[in-house]
């Protein structure tokens, strides 16, 4: 029987770092209870304090100087890509700035333990040109904060832990069964999305050629890097204003519409 | 993607009386076609707040 905390213990740091990585990255993989699993094998003299401690911030570390610098690199165009998974892609990068610039650059601090925010925060900075040093500072206080929060209370309710862990261990794989969890909820809720937008299969498309009237741009995206390019004589349709701009639009003639 | 945003948007406004047609590929498919772009002018950019010290 391999339990979940045997395999933490014997491939130790290294899975602990990959999956800090991965969240940093933003995939739905536990964290969280990869470090209080660590926390727990420190506690029970299974893993270095320091090495766990290292693995944890290293990889966070590294994660976040990645978005940070694409997202200084890209402008816009990485958390385009990132809010194309998120609930609400056409508000999701307008609102998540403001959120952001509203309360603050602390809220580095804090991100990690938020979801949704943890991804968001370091690319969102990277966009907004936080200078890179006070990135840093903030940055890695947040993953410190985060990674020696979990490996503490890991640490403190170790005799909690290991019998939890180890009855979930005993009854399987639980990473990979958490794992696949995720995924599948993840694939399902792709597959409601989908569901839901079948409705818009009706609108009639008509071919590059056949436009014939006003062109509008409904775009969200298109419209934060300065150069962007869009059809010649078109006019920007901001979708999360649709109602109060309803209005302007010509009642009387085909009109047409185009995105990314 | 592609049509995502512009076949909701469409659908919303044809349910409103509208005439509303989607470009098939959008920006994408017309910029592969070679037809001809504009740059966006400076007044319709979003500002989105900076962190940068100006």
């Amino acid at each position: 029987m391999d339990s979940w905390v045997d395999s933490l213990a014997r491939h130790g740091v290294g899975l602990l770092f990959g999956i800090c990585l991965v969240e940093a990255l933003g995939l739905p993989v536990p964290a969280a209870v990869a470090l209080l699993t660590a926390g727990a094998l420190v506690a029970l003299g299974k893993m270095a304090l320091g090495a766990a401690l290292l693995a944890g911030i290293a990889a966070f570390l590294l994660g976040d100087l990645v978005y940070f610098l694409l997202g200084r690199q890209t402008g816009w165009w990485l958390l385009g890509i990132l809010c194309r998974i998120s609930t609400n892609p056409d508000s999701c990068i307008l609102t998540s700035a403001e959120a952001f610039y509203r309360r603050g650059r602390v809220v580095l601090v804090f991100a990690k333990f938020v979801p949704g925010l943890n991804t968001m925060a370091p690319p969102l900075a990277g966009s907004m040109e936080m200078p890179f040093l006070q990135f840093l500072a903030l940055d890695l206080a947040g993953i410190i904060l985060y990674v020696g929060v979990y490996i503490g209370v890991g640490f403190a309710f170790r005799d909690l832990l290991s019998a939890l862990l180890d009855t979930m261990g005993r009854a399987g794989h639980v990473m990979e069964t958490v794992l696949f969890t995720a995924l599948l909820v993840y694939v399902g809720y792709r597959f409601w999305l989908a569901w839901k937008s079948r409705i818009y299969r009706t609108v009639p498309r008509v071919e590059l050629d056949e436009v014939d009237g006003p062109v509008f741009d409904v775009r969200s995206h298109g419209y934060y890097d300065p150069g962007a390019q869009r059809i010649q004589g078109s006019t920007r349709l901001e979708p999360n204003r649709l109602p109060e701009l309803v209005a302007t639009l010509p009642e009387a003639e085909k009109i047409y519409l185009y995105c990314t | 993607m592609g049509e995502t945003t512009s076949a909701r948007v469409a659908h919303m406004l044809r349910s409103q009386g509208y005439d509303a047609r989607i470009i098939r590929g959008g920006l994408a498919a017309w910029k592969k076609a070679g037809l001809p772009l504009e740059v966006v002018p400076e007044d319709d950019l979003v500002q989105l707040p900076s962190f940068a010290r100006r």
